[in-house]
């Protein structure tokens, strides 16, 4: 892949019209892309290069500071484990290794049947469930050794593929432009809001200190 | 520049009080000043970003003084500023140490050692020692990022002044920032390049050693160079260079910041086409043809055989049977002196310059020519038939930004396409045939958006371009009159082919004129040529009809090979055999070399010193780097030589005295001096009595220019400006318009040949052949710079879809092109609306042998089939 094409083409063009300039549309349409491949190809590189009147080098430029972005073909599942503070503590390291070890590859690389993608992350704000791991951002924790060999049967056969999504899915919400709020609607609101900002802080005796 | 930027203000600096200019960055004014602040993102041609942290200084504010970038501040009345503090001092010492941490320091093995703005400003701003002692990172070295341009991208310090001008001035963000943090990077797309006409900037203005020029790397150190100042001749142009050279070699070239001409950009013509100069196929020694092979001779052979040969076939048949094509590409001193000896001694006046057709000579005297600066600014520009970025790349970048600026607004009228189309008020596709007769009712102002009322006739350009090499000078020269009829004050900037040209043309390197745009036919008792034409000459197409039809005996070839851009090469060809001596006054062998009967040997760019004058009619010095060649002599020198075997004495001994004898008898001259051009970096524009606007001399950044005046801080030392001529009279001003009246007539004269008819199109599937011309399609510098026959691509043929559905072919397909017997090579084709219906848009590029279908006279029709 791959071009935008048919609905997803569709899609691209609604999402380019969200925005007054559509160079802002760069990232929603790397994420649609990731959401077709499960990554950034060359193609969509130059596609999504014409639908926002910039080049392929400032595209690419723009995806590559995103690691959630990914510029490199991947597997179906994308597994990042944690080794941030909290998780590290709780034995992060040990995680990773047990993910390497089942899924069959180790940081960075994808396994040979395509189906595991392994990265290390920083916190995924999930430090409660510590040591955990995202699949396709989705998270996982705690969890051990056998737990991965559990998530990994429990991915290959099906029994998550309602809550896991397919590789490259980052946000599922599909944006749209919000209806224009009348000018003088705003207003009113505006003084509505002023007002009990105002009577609040009388109540408080005065001064935002 | 509007009058609000011109407008002063002062401010505080350092304690005293300092005049600005109202919206000048703070670092401008302080450097004008004489404060130097250092920096690395800040450039004066570019948007300032504030991106590198160097330049801060402390400037007061509400919250007293703060550190902010000198760079992105303007200037504003009674601002205090403070550079030199404890906290200026550290803020440096810091953004230095930040930017050493991860730097490779492999200084001693990367080009840009001793004239590094990094080195330098570490030496005198930065910390001592390194605290840094973890791992640095590392890259693979150096990844190719165009045909021309290395990056070794550890030692990138992210100025963003690549990719700025890349996407700012460009417009072509071809390369950008990828990755993030330290492992940031600069890159092209995956899979894609920086080629462009104008990668070369980018080795010129990064500040370190990350982008280097393949040809240069590795080859020399700053401090071995020495530099001459000199001007490209790669086009009509004529940007400002310095020609860098070490042990008799040149290295290489970088732009000047010259106000007028090339603020400092070159395009990679220009930069690399020096490498011809030491080229493999330079002529070294005078060459004659004996039993069909070219053996290396003396001088004085070479010089008695031409002289023996010309002087019978002058008795014999008298001058219409002499012709001498080119001039276009040698110095002004050269042409004059060619000139005299063939017009003003031997009678012959089939010289012509401009073998391509051109434009003609009575719209380049007429004395309204428009300088670049005049167009950028111009309230209305109307480009006529013209490919900007493929004929006069940095007009191009100019004429983009002032667009995007909207000093100007334009209007294009061409049968294709070009990368100024979007950029444009309105771009008509008309084909050439039918231009000539709507032209008239086209609504110009309406369509550039300006209104009639506000326009004066002065403030109209058109830009003349030779986009399709098969249009001829008659067609050209008729479209511009329609609209001088309607702007009758408008001023004309001609795209022309040779560097000098206009000089040529000045010197009367055409048919008809004698210098100073006086015409045949119409000389003074006093004029000091002893036997000037007595009849008119024919043109370089003429010409070559007539050898090839054997009414020519002898062709002398000026300058490195004049028929280059020539597009019916079988004429040539033709001609060059029918001809009883061909003798090339040529620099290089090169395609004509075996059809040649002596060759004698002309010196290189750099290797004289000398004039140009560029499209603009501004004289622009060429400054001498190196020793000549072999045996070579520049051209007035060969003229001299010549004159002398057959008995004359041209009395010309150096370049003053040629100069001398132009300002006697050019009017266009008067009150020129060339020991101006020592004083003058923007050259002189000629006639002097035209007005041209002088900007103050500039505060130049050292780190974009190591030449010219930032060169006491950067790279290799100056020698100072050589005085080349020798005499200084006064600058006269002379009222330019009492040349007109010869000049009427002059174009009398050329009216009285047949116009080209253009050939139109009757039978639907026939496609007129437009042969777009390419800064890369042909030339010496093309063929015999390695740097520069590398950038050479296949030429690509452009069709409408309307006439692809004609001819049953589609876009991608492999085509041939037809004509009456004749049959090209295969090429791909694109179909594609930029172009406009029942034309034929192909490339002109040496080598694919598409002049094979080439005809100046009115154009060819084409099939195009399937191959
Ligand atoms: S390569 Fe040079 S010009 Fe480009 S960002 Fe790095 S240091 Fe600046
Ligand atoms: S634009 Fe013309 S004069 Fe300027 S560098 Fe390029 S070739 Fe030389
Ligand atoms: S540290 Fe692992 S989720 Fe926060
Ligand atoms: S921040 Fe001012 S020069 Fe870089």
């Amino acid at each position: 892949m791959s071009r935008f094409k048919d609905e997803v083409l569709q899609e691209a063009l609604e999402l380019v019209k969200l925005y007054p300039e559509a160079r802002s549309a760069t990232i929603p349409l790397c994420h649609l892309a990731q959401s077709v491949d499960g990554y950034l190809a060359p193609d969509a590189i130059e596609h999504i290069a014409e639908l926002t009147s910039t080049t392929p080098a400032e595209v690419h430029g723009t995806a590559s500071f995103y690691d959630m972005i990914q510029l490199h073909p991947v597997g179906r599942y994308v597994v990042g484990v944690c080794t941030n503070i909290a998780c590290m503590l709780q034995g992060g390291y040990e995680l990773l290794e047990a993910v390497e070890e089942t899924m069959g590859a180790s940081v960075g690389e994808t396994s040979e049947d395509s189906l595991f993608t392994v990265e290390e992350v920083e916190c995924i704000a999930l430090c409660d469930r510590a040591p955990c791991l995202h699949v396709n951002y989705r998270y996982f924790g705690p969890l051990d050794e056998e737990g991965v060999k559990r998530l990994k049967s429990d991915l290959i056969e099906g029994r998550l593929e309602d809550e896991v999504p397919s590789h490259g899915v980052i946000s599922r919400i599909k944006r749209s432009a919000p209806e224009l709020i009348p000018l003088e609607e705003i207003d009113e609101l505006r003084l509505v809001e002023d007002e009990q900002r105002s009577s609040r802080m009388a109540q408080k005796g005065g001064g935002d200190a | 520049m509007s009058k609000e930027r011109e407008e002063a203000i002062s401010f505080v600096l350092d304690g005293r009080p300092i005049w600005a200019r109202k919206g000048d960055p703070v670092i401008r004014a302080a450097e004008e000043a004489g404060t130097y602040i250092p920096r690395f993102c800040y450039h004066p041609r570019m948007k300032a970003v504030g991106m590198c942290r160097m330049c801060l200084v402390e400037i007061k504010g509400p919250r007293g003084f703060t550190l902010q970038p000198a760079c992105f501040v303007q200037v504003s009345p009674d601002m205090e500023v403070i550079t030199d503090s404890v906290a200026v001092r550290k803020a440096q010492d810091g953004v230095l140490e930040y930017l050493l941490a991860n730097h490779p320091l492999d200084c001693p093995v990367c080009d840009k050692g001793g004239e590094c703005p990094l080195q330098d400003q570490t030496l005198a701003h930065g910390p001592g020692e390194s605290r840094y002692v973890e791992e640095k990172r590392h890259f693979a070295k150096p990844i190719e990022i165009s045909s021309i341009v290395l990056l070794d991208r550890e030692r990138c310090i992210q100025c963003g002044r690549c990719t700025r001008f890349a996407g700012e001035v460009v417009g072509k963000g071809l390369i950008d920032f990828a990755g993030r943090g330290a492992n940031i990077e600069v890159a092209p797309a995956p899979g894609g390049t920086f080629d462009n006409y104008f990668s070369g900037n980018i080795i010129q203005i990064c500040p370190v050693g990350a982008l280097t020029s393949k040809s240069y790397r590795f080859k020399a150190r700053p401090w071995d160079l020495e530099q001459t100042e000199s001007t490209c001749t790669s086009c009509a142009m004529g940007c400002r260079v310095v020609l860098q050279s070490s042990q008799n070699e040149m290295t290489r070239v970088l732009g000047i910041d010259s106000d007028a001409i090339n603020h400092s950009w070159l395009c990679d013509k220009g930069r690399f086409a020096f490498e011809a100069t030491s080229s493999e196929d330079r002529v070294l020694a005078p060459y004659l043809r004996k039993n069909d092979n070219l053996v290396e001779v003396g001088w004085f052979e070479a010089l008695t055989q031409v002289a023996k040969t010309l002087t019978a076939a002058l008795e014999k048949v008298g001058p219409a049977t002499v012709a001498a094509i080119g001039g276009g590409s040698i110095s002004n001193e050269d042409a004059f002196a060619w000139a005299k000896l063939l017009k003003g001694y031997l009678s012959v006046d089939s010289l012509d310059c401009q073998p391509e057709g051109g434009v003609d000579p009575s719209l380049l005297l007429g004395g309204k020519i428009a300088t670049f600066d005049e167009v950028v600014n111009s309230k209305l520009t109307l480009l006529l038939g013209a490919d900007v970025e493929e004929e006069m790349p940095v007009l191009y970048l100019r004429l983009r930004e002032a667009l995007l600026a909207q000093t100007t607004s334009a209007v294009e009228i061409i049968e294709r396409r070009t990368s100024l189309s979007t950029l444009v008020s309105s771009s008509l596709l008309i084909e050439a045939d039918e231009v000539l007769s709507q032209i008239e009712s086209i609504d110009l102002s309406a369509l550039a958006g300006v209104k009639v009322k506000d326009l004066s006739d002065e403030q109209v350009v058109v830009v003349v371009g030779q986009a399709d090499l098969l249009r001829s000078s008659s067609w050209r020269s008729g479209l511009v009159a329609k609209v001088l009829q309607r702007y009758p004050n408008a001023k004309i900037l001609p795209l022309l082919q040779g560097a000098n040209t206009m000089g040529a043309v000045q010197m009367g390197m055409s048919p008809g004129l004698l210098p100073g745009g006086r015409v045949i036919g119409k000389v003074p008792e006093d004029f000091p040529w002893p036997n000037p034409p007595k009849s008119l000459g024919r043109n370089a197409a003429d010409v070559l009809s007539a050898a090839a039809a054997d009414d020519i005996e002898i062709i002398f070839l000026l300058g490195p090979n004049p028929l280059s851009g020539f597009p019916d090469k079988s004429l040539v060809r033709q001609a060059l055999e029918r001809s009883s001596m061909v003798v090339a006054i040529d620099s290089h062998f090169g395609e004509w070399t075996e059809y040649v009967d002596v060759v004698l040997p002309l010196s290189g760019y750099g290797e004289y010193f000398g004039s140009i004058t560029n499209a603009e009619s501004r004289v622009l010095p060429l400054g001498q780097s190196l020793v000549p060649a072999g045996v070579s002599q520049k051209g007035w020198e060969i003229a001299v030589a010549l004159a002398e075997s057959i008995g004359y004495d041209l009395g010309f001994e150096s370049e003053s005295d040629i100069w001398e004898e132009i300002q006697a008898i050019s009017k266009i001259h008067r009150g020129f001096s060339p020991s101006l051009l020592s004083t003058e970096v923007e050259g002189v524009v000629v006639p002097r009595s035209v007005k041209v606007h002088i900007a103050g001399r500039r505060v130049l950044d050292p780190v974009a220019t190591p030449g010219i005046s930032s060169v006491k801080r950067q790279a290799a030392p100056l020698s100072e400006p050589v005085a080349i001529y020798d005499f200084n009279p006064d600058g006269e001003l002379v009222d330019s318009n009492d040349s007109s009246d010869s000049l009427d007539e002059l174009s009398d004269v050329m009216k009285e040949r047949p116009t080209a008819s253009i050939a139109s199109r009757k039978e639907p599937d026939k496609l007129r052949l437009h042969l777009a011309r390419k800064l890369y399609g042909y030339g010496v510098e093309v063929a015999s710079s390695p740097t520069l026959s590398s950038l050479v691509s296949k030429p690509k043929l452009r069709l409408s879809s309307e006439s692809a559905r004609v001819s049953s072919v589609e876009d991608g397909d492999v085509v041939r092109i037809i004509s009456g017997d004749l049959s090209s090579g295969e090429f791909q084709l694109e179909v594609s609306n930029d172009v406009v219906p029942g034309v034929l848009v192909a490339e002109f590029v040496e080598g694919y042998e598409l002049d094979k279908f080439g005809s100046l006279n009115g154009g060819v029709l084409v099939k195009v089939v399937k191959a």
